[in-house]
């Protein structure tokens, strides 16, 4: 083959080949599902009833009737005492800051947890959390979870310090878990990694920073305004609403 | 010589004779200055003291105490709703559980600090602190100094989940530092990263992982076995005393 025709017949062959090669990936894009993300199953942006500026928050600060809200740690229950646990916040200025839950008056470790009344949460394959939060200081917020068999697991994802709110979402199948002492909301004492833990009837979803808050002002603590999450709802076993015992 | 010839004349050598005259002419002068203006070499810092920590009364697991230094030039001070639940324990000839200081029994946040009564520590510069620790679950070592105004502040240095004892090493000069709350042993309510603290004198050193510890097992606490302090001495004033 002199060189012209060399310049001539390669191009075209060229050509010929990636023409051959077009159908078939055309065939693997249409493959992949166009949105894999699944449905949103859990969703919460919380009200403030009685409408002042803040207060220990309760049931009542629940939006949807499908959810009960769960107070754990030894300071988690606010109660009637005005200077601890978990509190419902909403300051009209600035307009940027949503409702939220407010970590800042537990003088020991804390949580908050959402558990829905019909149906327990399967989170695995695709499942995600999206969730509006602010931190201050060097705490961390994590996801928290209760297994259908009652285990609860606090996850290797955090949130950190952020000059202001941010949207954060991350893949549950990213998350790697440990045990969660739920009373004195620590890591359990047997200090181990839950690998593949049974995500297909979660009974509770919630959040922690595993630190006590620093009180009022910007020194540590956890927002968490909207949650949302994404996966697929399993029915309890009755058609009735089960609410838990705790 | 027409103009064609007087240009390429130029470019050949005229041209690069001046280039090689500028370069022949700067670099005395830059000699010369960096000479004159050139910083003294910076110095590592010297050791100032280490601490191993040192098993006393019965041994074994118990709570730590000012017997537990080996340093006789260092004071100890414990801090936080559970400072006095800080445990010493490990024995000194077993490198896989050395002695040290142990966290996990603090059901609130604790901290521990070192008072060196000769003076203040100089931890400015090229100040260092090199530790050994071993820390579990989602907790991170973190470390504190009281400044000469008595001012607290936590790093944001963290050592975190490691299966075996580890050297870490920091320089606290780049450390970015929050102020501390040493009664609660949480971040203090300002929320104001404190830029430039003056680190030439330092009252006490210490360490604090802001969270309570999961008891006995491997859940999540904090253990500080020897640590060594990198810089210098700065003897305190009659007034500081």
């Amino acid at each position: 083959m002199t060189k012209l025709q060399f310049m001539i017949v390669a191009p075209l062959l060229a050509g010929s080949v990636a023409f051959a090669q077009a159908p078939k990936e055309k065939v693997n894009a249409r493959a992949l599902p166009q949105n894999n993300k699944p449905a949103l199953v859990l969703s919460e942006q919380w009200q403030q009833i009685p409408a002042d500026v803040e207060h220990p928050v309760t049931q009542a600060a629940v939006t949807n009737p499908n959810l009960e809200l769960k107070l754990y740690g030894p300071d988690g229950v606010g109660g009637t005492n005005p200077d601890h646990g978990v509190w419902i916040v909403w300051h009209e200025q600035p307009q940027t800051e949503p409702l939220h839950l407010w970590t800042g008056l537990c003088k020991s470790n804390c949580a908050a947890a959402l558990r829905d009344k019909y149906n327990y949460l399967d989170l695995r394959d695709s499942a995600a959390i999206r969730w509006d939060v602010k931190i201050v200081g060097f705490h961390l917020l994590r996801p928290i979870i209760k297994l259908a068999d009652g285990t609860w697991l606090v996850g290797d994802h955090t949130d950190g310090i952020q000059n202001d709110w941010h949207q954060s979402e991350f893949s549950i199948a990213d998350v790697r878990w440990r045990k969660l002492d739920i009373a004195k909301v620590v890591e359990a004492a047997d200090g181990k990694w839950i690998e593949n833990p049974d995500l297909s009837r979660v009974d509770e979803i919630g959040f922690t920073d595993l630190m006590a808050g620093s009180g009022h002002g910007p020194g540590g603590w956890s927002d968490v305004g909207r949650i949302e999450v994404f996966g697929k709802a399993t029915p309890r076993t009755a058609n009735t609403p089960q609410t838990s015992s705790k | 010589m027409n103009h064609r010839s007087l240009m390429n004349f130029a470019v050949k050598y005229v041209l690069p004779a001046g280039i090689a005259c500028a370069v022949f002419a700067q670099q005395p002068a830059q000699e010369g200055q960096s000479k004159k203006t050139a910083p003294p070499k910076a110095q590592r810092a010297k050791l100032l003291f280490r601490e191993t920590w040192q098993q006393f009364g019965p041994g074994g697991e118990h709570p730590m105490a000012q017997p537990g230094l080996s340093n006789a030039n260092l004071e100890l001070n414990l801090y936080g709703p559970s400072g006095k639940d800080m445990q010493i324990t490990g024995t000194a000839t077993d490198e896989t559980n050395p002695t040290h200081v142990w966290t996990g029994l603090c059901e609130q946040t604790c901290a521990l600090a070192v008072r060196d009564k000769n003076g203040y520590m100089d931890l400015s510069g090229l100040g260092r602190v090199r530790w050994l620790v071993k820390v579990a679950g989602f907790h991170q070592m973190r470390p504190i100094v009281k400044l000469a105004n008595g001012t607290w502040l936590v790093g944001d240095h963290t050592d975190g989940l490691t299966a075996d004892w580890i050297e870490s090493e920091f320089t606290p000069s780049a450390l970015r530092w929050r102020k501390l709350d040493i009664k609660k042993v949480v971040e203090a309510p300002d929320g104001k990263w404190i830029d430039n603290p003056d680190l030439g004198k330092v009252e006490e050193f210490g360490f604090t992982d802001l969270m309570p510890g999961s008891g006995h097992g491997p859940g999540g606490w904090s253990d500080l076995a020897w640590f060594e302090i990198y810089g210098k001495s700065v003897p305190r004033d009659a007034k500081s005393e």
